[in-house]
């Protein structure tokens, strides 16, 4: 049966800690991954830029991959969203986003460009080489970013086209835009890939290299953390386990009583950790479903452990074998 | 008698003695890697700040666009020694820094180019080459700065070195930094040829700047100069023929157009505009003209801003993970060496003094502490190379602050209690 001894106390506060610096590692990169597309003009480090001097309006047809979005640059403010599969949207300040309903030009500003726009019986207009959009918000962050100087728009400006176009290819996936890339290419031939045009934090202060090795240390410093309690909690829970063989209790019903102990342990442990972080974070980067996620790993990672180690004690000993 | 219990004791707990030995050394490793981002983001945002804050900067223009304006000036005798005379003072005035740049494409002799180092690469255009005797010259990307504007931005090399006074000198071999993405294609030292202005010059490379090093050039503060040729701005003396005439006019004509940078204080402006009135008065050189405050100027801050709020993220998870790791490593620790109060019990029945039962208890924990930390050495220092010597030190002091804690922490319940306590139970929880 469970009952609360003091080294289920230990354990439960163990693993409380553990889970709580994983959310707050989770909460780290959510918030790293926002600065580097701020800092990249709304793009993610994955994105890929198109050129072409022959741009014909639907070079683009039944592209099967979801989750992805396309941007066509003008020039170095005004920016038109041709697709946006997904549900994305640049971080907001005041207003709203594009809507898949909308059928009239409307444009999302950066908070330096309001000071070009003009207000007309209560609503705010921005003129893009010489086209009226209207204004329905303002995007950007708390602090100043690249993105406070970007226009963006939901309709083409119908304009003669320049001597060249430049189209964006963005999403989360890089195998995704990879795939849409080569589709693309495939229909059109005149499109060519521009190599390394990254900007900002993604290119300043070799971060790329240090986040991943950031975020691949983290993990394995969880996974050994974990390694190394069970370990400690198994050699403990030995003698107990060899006292009751000895008593008579199958070796199935203890085994099973172990994995019931750390399930609960584990189990209360998450709980009261989702409860301490949804108290002290406001912002709520990560959701519910991803510290449930979470705590599901640790779970599994604690109990395949601990199978190992039981497992590899029943073919080494030879003293209480069945 | 000691190093003899001491590997019993690691025999005994093997697995455990390796898993808190992994755990360690990650930890320090974890905390190094922490220690070098913030460093990385607070060296960025610092040489951001000297360059950009607090400071001013006009494009300044000649006023000969008007081509029978230019053609006026051009037909006056001694134009060229004034127009010298002019960009002369510029530089060498102490009222601002006067930053020459500009981004005139140059031939260069084609061995194998890719195609993102040609000129017009990003608005999709093709090779443009041309055929002189055997070799082929194709059109690339370059750059030309003078002294200032090098110093100005803090650039730096990676491989060679940067130009000193003497590059700035006429010499019939033209001293050139390459990008980074020119790495593969030549080396330090290299020499070959280029025509700049319609004039063949042979080169020789002195250097390859850093990764990444950045200008700021036509409203744009990350003018990455990867892709890049770099030329210096040289002074030239009296022309030898009519073609080096030719030359040394466009050549001066372009450094005559450059970037004025001065506090951005109402008295710094107005002494920086009566220097240049001075200046121009003083070699009869009247056609300028100034484009203030750049239009996109504060992009700068877009980006210092993004790198300083992420150095503020880095500390606040840097410290985060520090306390939580360093919890659950103690307490792991901790009831591991409590396990052992037993057999060291057994030591005291059979005639060891306390103190030696600490000392062996503080051996036990030290050890570990030490490998960890010698591992982590190794994986930063040597085999990543992230870090100095200075956070090596920290995660020393570190190490043995964590040895000297658990040992008082532990070494507290021995004397404190008597030995038979310790007997019986087994030790931990």
């Amino acid at each position: 049966m469970f009952t609360l001894k003091r080294k289920d106390i230990i354990f439960i506060f163990i693993f409380l800690s553990l889970l709580t610096l994983c959310y707050c590692f989770l909460t780290y990169t959510g918030k790293q991954e926002k600065f580097q597309e701020l800092s990249n003009e709304l793009y993610t480090p994955q994105h890929v830029v198109l050129s072409t001097k022959d741009y014909k309006e639907n070079f683009i047809s039944n592209i099967s991959q979801p989750n992805y979005r396309l941007f066509l640059e003008y020039d170095d403010t005004y920016r038109l969203l041709l697709e946006n599969k997904g549900e994305w949207s640049p971080p907001m300040l005041s207003g709203k986003f594009f809507s898949k309903s909308d059928n009239t030009k409307k444009a999302v500003i950066g908070k330096e460009l309001e000071k070009n726009t003009k207000e007309i019986k209560g609503k705010k207009y921005i003129s893009a080489h010489g086209e009226i959009y209207e204004v329905t918000g303002t995007m950007g962050a708390s602090f100043a970013s690249s993105i406070d100087y970007i226009a963006l728009l939901n309709k083409p400006i119908k304009g003669p086209a320049g001597d060249y176009t430049k189209i964006v290819v963005d999403g989360s996936s890089k195998k995704n835009i990879n795939l849409i890339t080569n589709e693309i290419i495939k229909k059109n031939p005149s499109f060519n890939v521009l190599e390394d045009e990254q900007k900002g934090l993604t290119k300043t202060a070799d971060i790329p290299f240090i986040y991943q090795l950031l975020v691949f240390e983290f993990y394995l410093l969880i996974l050994i953390s974990i390694i190394a309690f069970m370990r400690y909690w198994y050699e403990k829970e030995k003698k107990l386990m060899y006292v009751l063989f000895i008593l008579g209790i199958s070796k199935k019903k203890v085994y099973t009583q172990s994995f019931l102990k750390i399930i609960m342990n584990i189990t209360v442990s998450g709980i009261l950790s989702m409860i301490l972080f949804f108290t002290f974070d406001a912002e709520a980067i990560i959701t519910l479903a991803q510290m449930i996620w979470v705590m599901s790993l640790f779970l599994f990672i604690a109990c395949i452990i601990l199978g190992v180690f039981l497992w590899l004690n029943n073919s080494n000993r030879g003293v209480a074998k069945q | 008698m000691k190093v003899r219990e001491l590997i019993y004791y690691f025999k005994k707990h093997k697995f455990l003695s390796l898993s808190i030995y992994f755990h360690l050394t990650l930890f320090f490793v974890i905390l190094g890697t922490f220690v070098a981002f913030k460093g990385e983001l607070e060296y960025e945002s610092t040489s951001l700040q000297k360059i950009y804050e607090g400071k001013a900067i006009y494009q300044l223009l000649d006023g000969f666009y008007d081509g029978d304006k230019y053609a006026e000036f051009v037909s006056e005798p001694d134009y060229l020694v004034r127009l010298k005379s002019y960009y002369k003072q510029l530089n060498n005035t102490s009222d601002f820094n006067y930053l020459a740049m500009f981004n005139q494409f140059i031939y260069l002799k084609d061995k194998g180019l890719p195609e993102e180092l040609i000129e017009g690469y990003e608005q999709g255009s093709k090779k443009n080459q041309v055929q002189v005797g055997d070799d082929i010259f194709t059109t690339v990307k370059s750059f030309q700065m003078n002294k200032q504007a090098m110093n100005y931005f803090g650039l730096q090399v990676e491989n060679g070195r940067l130009w000193n006074d003497e590059d700035f000198k006429d010499n019939s071999v033209m001293p050139v930094l390459l990008g980074s993405s020119y790495q593969n294609l030549y080396k330090v030292g290299d020499e070959t040829t280029i025509n700049y202005y319609n004039k063949p010059l042979t080169v020789k490379i002195i250097g390859f700047l850093k990764e990444n090093s950045k200008v700021y050039f036509n409203s744009n503060t990350e003018f990455y100069l990867n892709k890049y040729v770099i030329l210096p701005y040289r002074d030239y003396g009296i022309p030898a023929s009519k073609t080096d005439e030719v030359f040394q006019q466009a050549s001066y004509f372009a450094v005559a157009n450059g970037y004025l940078v001065t506090e951005n204080n109402a008295l710094q402006n107005k002494l920086m505009m009566q220097r240049v009135e001075a200046i121009s008065k003083n070699t009869s050189f009247a056609g300028y003209s100034f484009i203030g405050l750049s239009p996109h100027f504060q992009k700068y801050r877009g980006l210092m801003t993004v790198v300083q709020e992420n150095r503020t993220l880095i500390q606040s998870i840097f410290v985060s993970t520090f306390i939580l790791n360093l919890i659950v490593i103690i307490t792991i620790l901790l009831l591991q060496q409590k396990r052992r109060l037993s057999s060291f019990a057994i030591h005291y029945i059979n005639g060891a003094t306390i103190n030696r039962l600490i000392y062996m208890l503080w051996l036990e924990i030290s050890t570990i502490l030490l490998a960890a930390y010698l591992t982590n050495f190794l994986v930063l220092y040597e085999i990543l190379k992230l870090g100095d010597m200075e956070t090596q030190l920290l995660i020393l002091v570190l190490c043995f602050a964590m040895s000297i804690i658990i040992c008082i922490l532990l070494a507290r319940k021995l004397l404190s209690n008597s030995m038979t306590d310790y007997i019986n139970i087994e030790g931990g929880v």
